[in-house]
């Protein structure tokens, strides 16, 4: 008799087990629901960027299609195919998320990564940024990823509205596209043009962008990205750091030691301004001046000290010569 | 190419051993705060490790080779990454996505990629 039961049974568990493979993973969709359930009151219901280009992609090229829009929206003049060499990877058929950071920076644009929630990204197409999304369009086990331009959206008819593939509007639900982003870590771009700020602009991630154009050699445009983080961080000791770390770079010493200058006229006790003022007095000759700082730097101690220090035998190998 | 590469590689072995015996770690003005330093805080000075770098750089570079992309472009893709991102590839490079699209699907999840589709869950479909 028990045989009858085996057949519905295997069945019932099969059934079950498929059903939590399709939905296993499936985390529902917080940031929609709450979108929907409860716009915010300070953002548009419907906004569309028409303008944004589209280069409808090429088989695997929805990176350099992708990236093309953004440059091109702004003012950057390059297409998918001239992008492909330098992103593309012909043995991973795609490209790579770190080669899409790299590649914003080599077209003079700053690549700046959003925090992870679907409001911000809405926000900043609100403001005219179209957003670089990561999706996995198909699931954990069997993932299909794909990057895709978010040009709009429409909170009263659920949808957003993106550059994909060969879709010059695909129109998805805010749960469905929630879904696809979400199994790709969230992972969201713009690409700056030097001087401007992302609308949800947060200072950590900002800075990191910054720091990443200095150490690709991208000296000016790190150098705007500083001061129009100034406007909004008045005298804020890191990004003075940065600013006349690119501006040093740049060959532009005196630039350089007036933005250290003006630093410690804000906080007098910031030794990393104290220690690269000290190298740039040891350049010009300035011993005396440089001895003053080097020892500043140390008396006041951070976690540098090993570089004050060195900073400081420095300046005294100098004495020794003269 | 595959010459030019070899002996890329080592060149890049004699500078290093070089580097190594003559107890060079950092170049230029060591003590210098660069931005990168100031937002690592808590104590970078733990010497970057130069010699390391310029491995990771050779490695990612060859993988990129490996991979079909072009040996000069491979350089300068590289030189365009900052050391982290090249530190990520060169551990990760085999596994990380890489964005395509929906192309080349096996037969059985095409269907399943229906139904999920159906259901709202995936988006491989133009529905």
């Amino acid at each position: 008799m028990t045989v009858c039961y085996t057949g519905p049974r295997l069945a019932g568990v099969f059934l079950l087990t498929l059903t939590g493979l399709l939905l296993g993973g499936c985390a529902g969709t917080p940031q929609s629901d709450r979108l929907l359930d409860a716009p915010p009151a300070d953002i548009s219901p419907a906004v569309e960027l028409n303008e944004v280009p589209f280069h409808p992609q090429e088989a695997y090229q929805c990176g350099p299609a992708s990236l093309a829009m953004l440059a091109n929206w702004q003012a950057v003049n390059i297409t998918p195919q001239a992008l492909t060499p330098k992103l593309y990877i012909p043995g991973k058929k795609g490209s790579l998320q770190i080669e899409l950071l790299s590649n914003t920076r080599r077209l003079g644009l700053i690549p700046y990564l959003l925090k992870p929630e679907l409001d911000d990204l809405l926000r900043e197409v609100e403001a005219g940024n179209p957003v670089l999304v990561f999706q996995n369009l198909a699931l954990d086990w069997y993932p299909r990823w794909h990057y895709a331009v978010l040009i709009g959206y429409d909170l009263n008819a659920d949808e957003v509205i993106l550059r994909s593939g060969v879709n010059r509007r695909r129109i998805n639900t805010l749960a469905q596209f929630e879904r696809t982003w979400q199994r790709a870590d969230r992972w969201a771009m713009l690409a700056l043009k030097p001087g401007q700020l992302p609308t949800t602009v947060e200072y950590w991630r900002y800075l990191r962008a910054l720091s990443a154009m200095e150490q690709v050699n991208r000296h000016a445009e790190a150098a705007a990205g500083y001061r129009a983080g100034l406007q909004q961080w008045p005298d804020d000791a890191r990004l003075l750091m940065g600013l006349g770390n690119s501006q040093y770079a740049q060959g532009n010493t005196s630039a350089a030691m007036a933005t250290w200058q003006q630093l410690l006229d804000a906080q007098p006790d910031y030794a990393p301004a104290h220690n690269n003022l000290a190298h740039l007095y040891l350049e010009a000759g300035n011993i005396p001046r440089a001895e003053h700082h080097a020892r500043r730097a140390i008396a006041l101690g951070d976690e540098h000290l090993e570089a004050y220090r060195q900073t400081l035998e420095e300046v005294h190998q100098r004495q020794q010569m003269e | 190419m595959y010459m030019l590469r070899k002996f890329r590689k080592v060149f890049s072995l004699i500078i290093l051993t070089t580097m190594m015996s003559l107890g060079i770690t950092a170049p230029g003005y060591a003590a210098m705060l660069g931005t990168d330093d100031i937002l690592a805080g808590d104590n970078l000075q733990q010497q970057r490790d130069y010699v390391k770098e310029l491995l990771n750089r050779d490695e990612v570079q060859n993988q990129l080779a490996d991979m079909g992309v072009d040996p000069l472009e491979a350089e300068q893709r590289v030189d365009a990454m900052t050391e982290q991102e090249i530190q990520t590839l060169s551990s990760q490079l085999e596994e990380l996505p890489a964005g395509a699209s929906a192309l080349g699907l096996l037969a059985f999840v095409l269907v399943v990629l229906l139904i999920t589709d159906l259901l709202n869950l995936t988006n491989v479909y133009n529905i």
